[in-house]
């Protein structure tokens, strides 16, 4: 059986960052991809954006990956495409894993594992629509390899139901490629995509976006062939009277992303209720030792660039990992956070490059992210907005504080 | 069925180590199993009752391309021509404006 330092499962853009990181770190690494081809979900993200932080460059999905794979084939990283973990057992020292490709069933062991498994969509099947069920209802996602990777049209005329980002970009995609886009419907009150996709995605386009409205119905038996949207009231009651038919042949679905967590939940790692992913310390190392997480498969980011820098910090702490005993507090929080990365600091492993994500539970404006440690303020930082859509990071350094298993280190928004 | 027995099969037909979908690891494999059943089904909801793909947490999202391609390949038909259950359900309309050009 060969043996590996790091084994990262997944081939996107957290999987391969954390690859290179981990080699850079001299480790011995093995890559595992389930599609034929490296980089996730980006492959069939052509629109632009992706790299403004990284490269200071526009880049669409494909060239910001192509640069990471370039990395990677400069490194000793064996990576293997079309291989499926089809079970993880925990053994002496770490962990073997069972693989299934073409070649039949092997066995490989880890020293520590990066789970980079990235996320997927929420259904239909969630959202609780009534009706039948007929061919055109499309989540997102799906609607975009159809259309990118395939080159066929999934609709000519649709309603898109959630403002995600997906679905946003998506309403751009089809209108440039001929499809009438009737609407963008949101059950909340405000947007769930990011400020520059509605900009640029929809009002660019003349696209209507209508907050605190939902889908209720589909019709038609073989191929959708409308939808019924009503207004909901704040509790997200319908209002009764306010519900009206689309006469359309498809329904594309952008109504959230949840972390890919199977292979966690076969090794019980306890999840975060707020980011579905695993609970984590600074190092991104779950609650079972020798297993990381990154990427969307941790929390789902807004932004690769975050998602490649969440990567870099999980490979090279599965790089260097000691089995050593931690000494974990928990970030508290106020009712201000929507949720925070990492949830816990391990107190014996280094404290002073700390990167925290947070997104804020609501819209603020000129708001004070407070840190505190035992009652003392060690750092405040100010924002002009704060908006949930729209994640946040800030760097702490803990090195100076004298922390022990009762300390107790609070983050705060003022308002 | 073992490790072992699976591992002898793969080697027999490497299609069925080619996980199609991932949350039911269904291979494809045996999606051509029920496609050269002795009633062969080309549509994607009679696939899935047969072989589950599509049924797990994802529906569908990540796999029922790849199953139309499927479909479409062993059928020799265009990917357009698979539908989702009755020959009325059509999932896709035609081709985006750059693959026409193609």
């Amino acid at each position: 059986m060969n043996k590996y330092d790091v084994v990262v499962i997944g081939g996107g853009p957290a999987g391969i960052a954390a690859a290179v990181a981990a080699h850079k770190q001299k480790a011995k690494v093995f890559l595992i991809e389930r599609e034929a081809r490296l980089g996730g979900i980006l492959k069939q993200c052509i629109h632009d954006g992706f790299g403004l932080i990284r490269f200071k460059e526009k880049l669409s999905g494909p060239e910001y990956v192509e640069r990471y794979i370039d990395m990677l084939n400069q490194t000793s990283v064996e990576a293997v495409t079309l291989t499926f973990v089809s079970d993880i057992k925990q053994v002496e020292g770490g962990y073997t894993l069972t693989l299934v490709n073409r070649n039949g069933i092997s066995k490989i062991f880890g020293k520590t594992i990066v789970l980079a498994t990235g996320c997927r969509e929420r259904t239909a099947k969630q959202v609780l629509i009534q009706g039948t069920r007929p061919a055109g209802v499309f989540t997102a996602g799906t609607a975009q390899y159809y259309v990118n990777i395939l080159g066929k049209m999934p609709t000519k005329k649709c309603v898109i139901l959630g403002s995600g980002d997906i679905g946003l970009i998506m309403a751009r995609r089809l209108t440039l490629e001929g499809a009438k886009v009737e609407g963008v419907y949101e059950v909340k009150p405000t947007p769930s995509g990011l400020t520059r996709n509605i900009v640029q995605c929809l009002h660019d386009f003349d696209i209507p976006l209508h907050l605190s409205h939902t889908v209720t119905k589909v019709f038609g038996e073989d191929r959708l062939e409308a939808v019924e949207v009503a207004e909901v009231d704040e509790k997200m009651n319908i209002k009764e009277g306010t519900q009206r038919k689309i006469e359309c042949d498809a329904l594309i679905l952008s109504v959230g992303l949840i972390p890919e967590n199977e292979v966690a939940y076969s090794l019980d790692i306890p999840l975060d209720r707020c980011t579905k992913g695993p609970t984590v310390d600074q190092t991104f190392m779950t609650m079972r030792e020798g297993i990381f997480s990154c990427g969307n498969a941790l929390h789902v980011n807004d932004l690769v660039d975050y998602v490649s820098e969440g990567g870099e910090i999980a490979g090279e702490n599965a790089a260097v990992y000691k089995n050593k005993e931690r000494k974990l507090i928990d970030i508290k929080t106020d009712k201000n956070f929507l949720y925070i990365v990492p949830q816990k600091i391990d107190i014996n492993a280094p404290i002073d490059k700390i990167k925290i994500y947070f997104r804020s539970i609501k819209d603020f404006d000129n708001t004070k992210f407070i840190v505190s440690v035992d009652g003392k303020v060690i750092m405040t930082k100010k924002y002009a907005h704060l908006r949930p859509p729209e994640m946040e990071s800030v760097k702490l350094d803990l090195s100076k504080e004298t922390l022990n298993e009762s300390s107790v280190i609070l983050l705060t928004l003022e308002e | 069925m073992s490790a072992e027995e699976r591992d002898k099969l793969i080697k027999q037909n490497p299609a069925y180590g080619e996980i199609v979908c991932r949350c039911e690891e269904i291979s494809k494999g045996e999606i051509l199993d029920a496609l050269n059943s002795p009633i062969p089904v080309y549509a994607l909801d009679a696939i899935k009752r047969r072989v589950r793909p599509g049924m797990g947490r994802c529906q569908g999202g990540f796999c029922s391309p790849l199953v139309m391609k499927i479909l479409a390949e062993h059928k020799g038909v265009k990917v357009e021509e698979i539908t989702k259950a009755n020959q009325q359900s059509k999932v896709l309309l035609g081709d985006t404006k750059g693959a026409q050009e193609r």
